[in-house]
């Protein structure tokens, strides 16, 4: 089983800090920015034409941003790598922190808060308050139930996920874009990969 | 006093209308109420014209610097505003251009029972075609919504009425 | 002269300042997952059109199964982006079109969009009450190009008949592309995709600006050889490419 079974999810007060801090030096001084707005917009663009494309199939359309977020995943951990050189994370609520404070302050410059863990310590949720993907959006009636917008997170996470051996299950079981109370990203360790050739490599 | 307001697209297309009325005033008279679309539209030429001329209103500033989009202060947006652009009857007409040649025109009746004429207060016209203009751009952002289509958004609706009750019909 | 040590902005010169600093302030992503994003697209689009083939002949309760698996499944019939590349020089042409003109869309729409955002943001160096077709063009050049790819177009030529000539002398998406210089024909029709992008967002902001009117507007792109940077001594050899632009203008 995952090596997270015997951790307490919340590390030290200390070292959350200094992640922070060390994220935040990241953002602010090494890394290239370009206007939210821009990104929100292009993304936008990307899911109304593959609505068009699918004829508005909603599942094939969170399929196909799923796919499209994996494959990003996949090269996205590489970037992250080499920026952070962060070392390989003892438990899974070490990952969860790295995810929140590193990896989504990095990339997106938000920090979603971790919580929901399962009593097993093999899952847990990133609820996002701030989410770049979706500011301007709001879902056409037919798209709020089917449609998970912001899809493309989760394969980014499952192939970042999974460049680093963890096989996880990524999905979204909430939005506020459907009038949700919050936008829930849930991640489930199902195991850890043992120098496995990852999916999708040759 | 009540108002009828529209948002006419770039082929002279409605995308949006309201009618803004204030329950303890006076409404629009039923035979006027179905002659205002009619009144816009014969505005729009005028307003045509009016948009290659830089007209004497456009030099007032107001200062409405609330939102996230009006945020991005400077006063260009202010020669968008084309003041009172037609009259018919007792009633006058007021129009307004975004850049991408969206025409926001608005009908405002004045107190039919005295017949006394409509006074356009300026500030408070412009600075509501200000806010809905950004609302519009606002709209034009969300990915699933076409420039130059209907825009059937309950948000836009609730909040465009809300800006009229605020600067029009108090 | 004498009196001043420092010559007084003028207005206009403290709304451009006001602008920028406006612009910084601005909410920010990282550039990485921008660019990242983009370039997955063209896989994403030869993955699209692959399933949209499939579906042409499985209909009805297949469908229905083979959606079942999606959402349990999620990863059923990945394809990773480097094969869906390989893929689409194997295509054929109709096919390689329909994945053009997909996302020639998605810039498109973007272009019409980001248009209004940006002027709206009340940039000072813009003046569209007096809006003809070579100040919207300059406008690509400088704030759209600026926005979008983080730099301006490099030269900018018009026969002022409806004919732009739009040069850059180095197109990011496509620098990271392993294309050597003896580039084979079929690696060379990689990059027709990667330029369907900024195509697309040029129409869109001509769409958005009042030339709407269908086929209007012709926008193509080609890679050419970059003299300039074959001089200098950058080890880095960027690529140009030449935006042609044809709009029908009434006369």
């Amino acid at each position: 089983m995952s090596a997270s079974t015997n951790s307490v999810p919340n590390s030290s007060t200390g070292s959350k800090k200094s992640l922070k801090a060390f994220s935040d030096d990241i953002w602010k001084n090494k890394t290239a920015k370009i206007n939210a707005e821009l990104f929100t917009l292009t993304y936008g663009s990307i899911v109304s034409q593959l609505c068009t494309d699918y004829e508005r199939d909603f599942v094939k359309v969170n399929n196909q941003l799923f796919l499209m977020g994996y494959n990003i995943g996949m090269r996205l951990i590489e970037d992250f790598l080499a920026r952070t050189a962060l070392p390989r994370c003892e438990s899974l609520a070490k990952t969860s922190e790295v995810v929140s404070k590193c990896a989504f302050k990095i990339f997106l410059n938000v920090t979603p808060q971790v919580g929901n863990w399962s009593s097993s310590q093999d899952a847990f949720s990133l609820f996002l308050d701030e989410n770049p993907l979706s500011d301007f959006v709001e879902l056409p009636m037919d798209a709020a139930k089917e449609l998970w917008y912001s899809n493309i997170l989760c394969g980014v996470l499952k192939g970042a996920l999974e460049m680093v051996q963890m096989d996880c299950d990524v999905f979204f079981t909430s939005d506020v874009l459907k009038g949700d109370q919050t936008t829930e990203l849930r991640v489930k360790l199902n195991r850890v990969l043992k120098d496995e050739i990852p999916a999708g490599e040759d | 006093m009540p108002c009828y307001f529209a948002i006419i697209g770039a082929k002279d297309n409605p995308i949006y209308e309201a009618e803004f009325t204030n329950p303890h005033l006076n409404q629009f008279p039923p035979e006027l109420k179905e002659l205002n679309p009619f009144i816009l539209h014969a505005s729009l030429d005028i307003l045509e014209d009016l948009q290659w001329q830089t007209h004497p209103q456009s030099g007032a500033h107001s200062g409405t610097n609330s939102g996230f989009l009006r945020s991005r202060h400077s006063s260009s947006n202010s020669n968008c505003y084309l003041g009172k652009i037609d009259h018919f009857y007792g009633l006058a007409i007021t129009g307004y251009l975004s850049y991408g040649n969206m025409k926001f025109v608005m009908v405002h009746s004045g107190n039919a029972n005295n017949g006394s004429p409509v006074v356009v207060d300026d500030v408070s016209v412009k600075s509501f075609y200000q806010e809905v203009h950004e609302l519009y751009v606002k709209t034009l952002m969300n990915p699933f919504y076409t420039l130059n289509e209907p825009i059937t958004s309950p948000v836009f609706d609730g909040r465009v009425r809300a800006l009229a009750k605020k600067l029009l019909t108090k | 002269m004498n009196s001043n040590q420092k010559p007084e902005m003028t207005e206009h010169q403290k709304q451009q300042l006001q602008f920028q600093l406006f612009q910084e302030s601005l909410p920010k992503v990282n550039e990485i997952v921008y660019r990242m994003l983009l370039n997955e697209t063209i896989p994403m689009a030869v993955s699209v059109q692959n399933r949209l083939s499939d579906n042409s002949d499985t209909q009805g309760t297949l469908g229905q199964e083979l959606e079942e698996k999606l959402v349990l499944d999620p990863l059923k019939g990945h394809v990773p982006s480097h094969k869906l590349l390989q893929q689409y020089l194997a295509s054929e042409s109709d096919q390689q079109a329909k994945i053009d003109n997909r996302l020639n869309q998605i810039g498109f729409s973007l272009g019409q969009k980001l248009s209004q955002l940006l002027i709206f943001s009340n940039n000072p160096s813009l003046s569209f009450r007096d809006m003809d077709l070579l100040a919207v063009m300059k406008f690509v050049c400088r704030d759209v190009w600026r926005q979008v790819f983080g730099k301006q177009i490099d030269n900018l030529k018009t026969n002022h008949r409806g004919t732009f000539y739009l040069l850059d002398n180095n197109y990011k998406p496509v620098e990271s592309l392993a294309l050597d210089d003896d580039k084979s024909l079929e690696e060379k029709a990689l990059i027709d995709p990667y330029l369907q992008f900024p195509c697309g967002v040029i129409r869109g902001v001509l769409d958005s600006l009042g030339f709407k009117e269908e086929g209007a507007v012709i926008c193509t792109a080609t890679l050419v050889d970059n003299a300039e940077s074959s001089k200098s001594k950058s080890p880095i050899s960027s690529r140009a490419v030449i935006f042609n632009v044809q709009v029908a203008v009434e006369n």
